[in-house]
C-alpha cells in the first residue's frame, strides 16, 4: 500500500511559506507543482479550491488535507507545507492550521487515497510525531522524518 | 439484485483501537486499511467521504458503530447501513453486502 513518505519529495516539502489565505496557499501549491511536475498551476489551485467548497479538510490539530482529482494525472503526488503563520482554515476544534498535507490523486485511485489518508492520520494522531516535526527545519530532514515514523508502522 | 457500479461502497469495521476500511467501487477491489480510532482518524475518513461526488454506501459493524457512522458519514447522497458483525469480519465483505442492498 502507498504511503506519503514514498510520494513525498524534498523539493515538494514547502517551508515558512507567506501565505495569508486558502487561496494564496493553494496559488503558491500550484505553482510549485508546476515547477517541478509540469502540473498545471491553476489547474491545481482550482480543484484544491472546489474541495474546499465541499466541506473543510481541517482534521484539527492543527493539521489539514487539501486534495484534489485532477484529470489525467497518472500518480498521486503529495506536499507539505507548514505556513510561516498559523492560516485560520475552518477547522472543527477551531484551531489555525500549521501542517498541510496536499494530494493530487488521478481520477481512480480510491485504495491510494485512503491508504496515504489512514497513514497521515495515525501519524498526526500521535502528539510526539507533530512536535518532531515542527523542531524540522529543512525539507530532507522532513522527508526522513515521515520515511522512518511510517517505516516504524509498517 | 442490483448493482449499481457508479455508486462507491466503503465497508468499516470498528475494531478495538482502529477502524479497518476497505473501498468496494468499479474495480472491485477491497484491500483492507486501517484508520487511528481517535479524532483525527474520524476526521480524516469524514473528509474522504464528504469529498466523494458519486452515490455512497457506508457498512458499519462493530461496537460503537452508531457513533462512528454518525461521526464520518456525509449529510448528503450516502446510504448508511449499521450490521451485525463481529470484530473479525473483514470490511471488504461488508462494502460488498452494501453494494448489494437495494
Amino acid at each position: 500500500m502507498l504511503s506519503l513518505s514514498d510520494i513525498l519529495l524534498p523539493e515538494d516539502i514547502l517551508l515558512d511559506l507567506d501565505v495569508t489565505s486558502p487561496a494564496t496557499l493553494f496559488d503558491a501549491i500550484g505553482q510549485n507543482m508546476q515547477r517541478w511536475h509540469g502540473l498545471p498551476r491553476v489547474s491545481v489551485a482550482e480543484v484544491l479550491g472546489l474541495r474546499e467548497t465541499l466541506g473543510c479538510t481541517a482534521l484539527g490539530q492543527g493539521v489539514a488535507i487539501p486534495h484534489g482529482r485532477l484529470a489525467g494525472l497518472r500518480q498521486t503526488h503529495a506536499a507539505y507545507a507548514r505556513p510561516r503563520r498559523p492560516l485560520p482554515f475552518s477547522a472543527p476544534d477551531g484551531k489555525p492550521v500549521t501542517d498541510f498535507i496536499v494530494l493530487l490523486v488521478p481520477e481512480r485511485a480510491t485504495e491510494e487515497h485512503l491508504g496515504i489518508l489512514a497513514g497521515v492520520s495515525s501519524l498526526f494522531t500521535d502528539p510526539r510525531f507533530r512536535e518532531a516535526l515542527h523542531a524540522c527545519s529543512d525539507p530532507h530532514e522532513i522527508r526522513a522524518l515521515f520515511r522512518a515514523w511510517q517505516a516504524a508502522a509498517a | 439484485m442490483n448493482v449499481n457500479p457508479a455508486k462507491l461502497c466503503i465497508g468499516v469495521v470498528v475494531r478495538h483501537r482502529d477502524y479497518a476500511v476497505a473501498a468496494y467501487g468499479t474495480d472491485h477491489s477491497a484491500e483492507s486499511i486501517g484508520f487511528p480510532d481517535s479524532p483525527l482518524g474520524r476526521a480524516a475518513l469524514r473528509v474522504f467521504l464528504a469529498g466523494q461526488e458519486c452515490p455512497l454506501c457506508l457498512a458499519i459493524a462493530g461496537d460503537g458503530a452508531i457513533s462512528v457512522a454518525l461521526a464520518i458519514s456525509p449529510a448528503a447522497h450516502c446510504d448508511v447501513y449499521i450490521l451485525d458483525a463481529s470484530p473479525e469480519a473483514h470490511p471488504g465483505r461488508l462494502a460488498s453486502y452494501a453494494s448489494r442492498a437495494l
